[in-house]
């Protein structure tokens, strides 16, 4: 009964269904690359450089003659990944230290003023300034994204939890003598869950967009490995001779993001009641 | 913000500290391996002998000084060589934010007055396009097709809006096009639900019973109401517009602070690296407290507290 619900809910939202298939699919194909991709993203073809899009190569090929449907195909593994990874990380970090911060004033105050110097960066300065230290490479794409965003996720739990501890379950809990922690992460994290997963989707879409920025400008994941951002920093220098090299991992990266955002939106309206009422 | 002050200087000082392997020896490269005296004298010359609070002693010191340090490569003062930048990217910043907003807030209100119709729904849906692009790859479909039909190619040599506004302007249309549309897309968006927000408060609900004409509702009772969120976001994006800075310079090959950084980074000209990182948050940490001025200015009830 709660799957023909959750069909007719999805039935009147024709756009947040098919980013959720989109999405989907996108997954699918960068799981079963090596079985979908048409031929190795890294295998250097001499007489086919640059060919156009057609019946052979479906994107066309770049300057070393390969097949740029297989870098793309590739690329969503290490794009998605690496923007997956370094979220995942946030999340858990960033969360966690929100829980922690409703421990009590002190714990707040203090881990506030440590995130408040993230904050002082605008976000894609501080990863590329990571990325510059640490030295590119896929590793470093992680880290410089999950630490961009770990703060975002303290903020947005840290804010979540405030608004909940002034809730009666709260005092109920503590008035039974439960610990503080264990009200955190028993009582608080179950109900704090929806805008969690909102700012999860999120942060997945901006994780892609800097990857690929990152790589774009030379400083994330380095050629041959085919990122979308790498795959388009290749490409920049031949953009009026072969511009599909450009525009396919391009247009890769907005359908992820795409999705990412319509699905964020839709899970704000299904989750967030006071959003749904509008 | 004295205290994230600190903070943000130690985290800067700090990102050049952990560059793996000593900083000297990438610098010197070959050489390094020929002579580790020179490896000794290059390390002192540049005080990293010394121990880290030491060091950042000193360099806290030179920046309550205004010294950021001199440029590894070329010598010259890193401020010196930012504020030769600025310029560029400062008047790609204000043409960006200034477009934007000029489109997002007009955009937006009348996405909210059109609520459910065909009109709002295609510039919901422009906006979520505007927001999922990404600047370089924008950027490049820009180039391509102005280069197509209109014959326009990114300048080879910057020209200054002193020097000719038209051929400033014409270079800088497209990097401001570019940059501005995400922010663009986010300010349509907020202005739509902060308009619909307050269209649906009793204060607009009694100025349309006492018969105000709907056009003075909209834009005498609730527009300057429906602002204050929207200056949040603004506010907000303007960090991505100080961060997005250089990946714009770097798409359309101008000669911004943008580039200045990116081009240290490969050449690791480690000071300018650091100090540009310094300004930049800085500017940004300025522009965010701009903004929140700007709040007593939109919102009366703000300015007793």
């Amino acid at each position: 009964m709660a799957e023909g619900r959750t069909r007719r809910w999805l039935a009147r939202r024709p756009l947040l269904a098919a980013a959720g298939l989109s999405l989907g699919a996108l997954v699918l194909v960068g799981v079963l690359a090596p079985a979908v991709a048409p031929y190795s993203p890294t295998a250097v073809d001499a007489r086919h450089v640059f060919s156009r899009p057609g019946e052979l190569h479906l994107f066309g090929t770049d300057r070393f003659g390969r097949d740029l449907l297989s870098r793309v195909i590739f690329g969503i593994r290490v794009s998605l990944g690496i923007a997956g990874a370094a979220i995942a990380i946030a999340l858990l970090a960033g969360g966690t230290l929100g829980l922690l911060a409703g421990l009590g004033r002190a714990a707040d105050q203090a881990l506030g003023r440590v995130m408040d110097v993230f904050f002082a960066f605008p976000p894609i300065l501080l990863a590329i300034g990571i990325a510059a230290v640490l030295g590119a490479g896929p590793g470093t794409a992680v880290v410089a994204i999950a630490v961009v965003y770990a703060p975002l996720f303290f903020r947005v739990v840290r804010g979540s939890v405030l608004a909940e501890s002034a809730q009666t379950y709260v005092e109920a809990a503590e008035a039974l003598g439960a610990a503080r922690l264990g009200i955190l992460f028993r009582h608080v994290l179950p109900n704090i869950i929806s805008p969690i997963v909102i700012q999860t989707a999120v942060c997945l879409s901006y994780g892609i967009l800097i990857e690929s920025a990152l790589s774009y400008l030379g400083v994330g994941v380095q050629p041959p490995t085919p990122s979308w951002g790498a795959i388009l920093n290749e490409g920049r220098e031949f953009l009026m001779l072969a511009p599909w090299v450009s525009l396919f991992p391009g247009a890769a990266i907005m359908l992820a993001v795409l999705s990412l955002n319509v699905l964020g939106d839709g899970l704000r309206d299904a989750l967030d009641p006071r959003t749904e009422m509008r | 913000m004295g205290l994230t002050l600190f903070g943000v200087s130690l985290l800067v000082f700090a990102m050049v500290r952990l560059i793996p392997g000593t900083v000297v020896e990438q610098l010197l490269g070959q050489a390094a391996m020929a002579s580790p005296e020179v490896v000794a004298s290059f390390r002192r010359f540049f005080g990293l002998e010394q121990p880290c609070h030491v060091q950042y002693g000193a360099w806290l010191a030179g920046l309550l000084r205004a010294d950021l340090g001199v440029s590894w490569l070329s010598g010259r003062p890193v401020l010196a060589l930012f504020l030769e930048r600025l310029p560029v990217s400062a008047e790609l910043a204000v043409l960006s934010v200034g477009w934007s907003l000029l489109l997002g807030i007009p955009l937006g209100t009348a996405s909210a007055v059109w609520r459910g119709g065909m009109r709002d729904g295609l510039i919901r849906v422009g906006a979520t396009l505007g927001l999922s692009m990404p600047a370089f790859w924008q950027g490049a479909v820009l180039i391509l097709l102005s280069s197509l039909y209109l014959g326009w190619m990114p300048a080879l040599t910057w020209v200054p809006f002193s020097q000719s506004p038209s051929a400033n302007l014409g270079i800088m249309a497209l990097p401001a096009l570019t940059l501005g549309t995400a922010t663009a897309a986010m300010i349509t968006r907020m202005a739509r639900s902060s308009m619909l927000d307050v269209l649906g408060r009793e204060y607009v609900r009694t100025a349309r019973a006492k018969g105000v004409a709907e056009r003075r509702v909209t834009f005498h009772h609730a527009l300057r109401n429906a602002l204050i969120p929207v200056v949040t976001v603004a506010g907000v994006q303007l960090g991505y517009i100080v961060g997005g800075i250089v990946v714009v310079e770097d798409v359309f090959t101008l000669p911004g602070v943008g580039r200045l950084l990116l081009d240290a980074i490969f050449q690791r000209d480690y000071p300018v690296v650091q100090g540009v990182i310094l300004l930049l948050a800085a500017a940004f940490m300025t522009l965010n407290l701009l903004v929140d001025l700007l709040y007593s200015l939109i919102d009366p009830r703000l300015r007793r507290g």
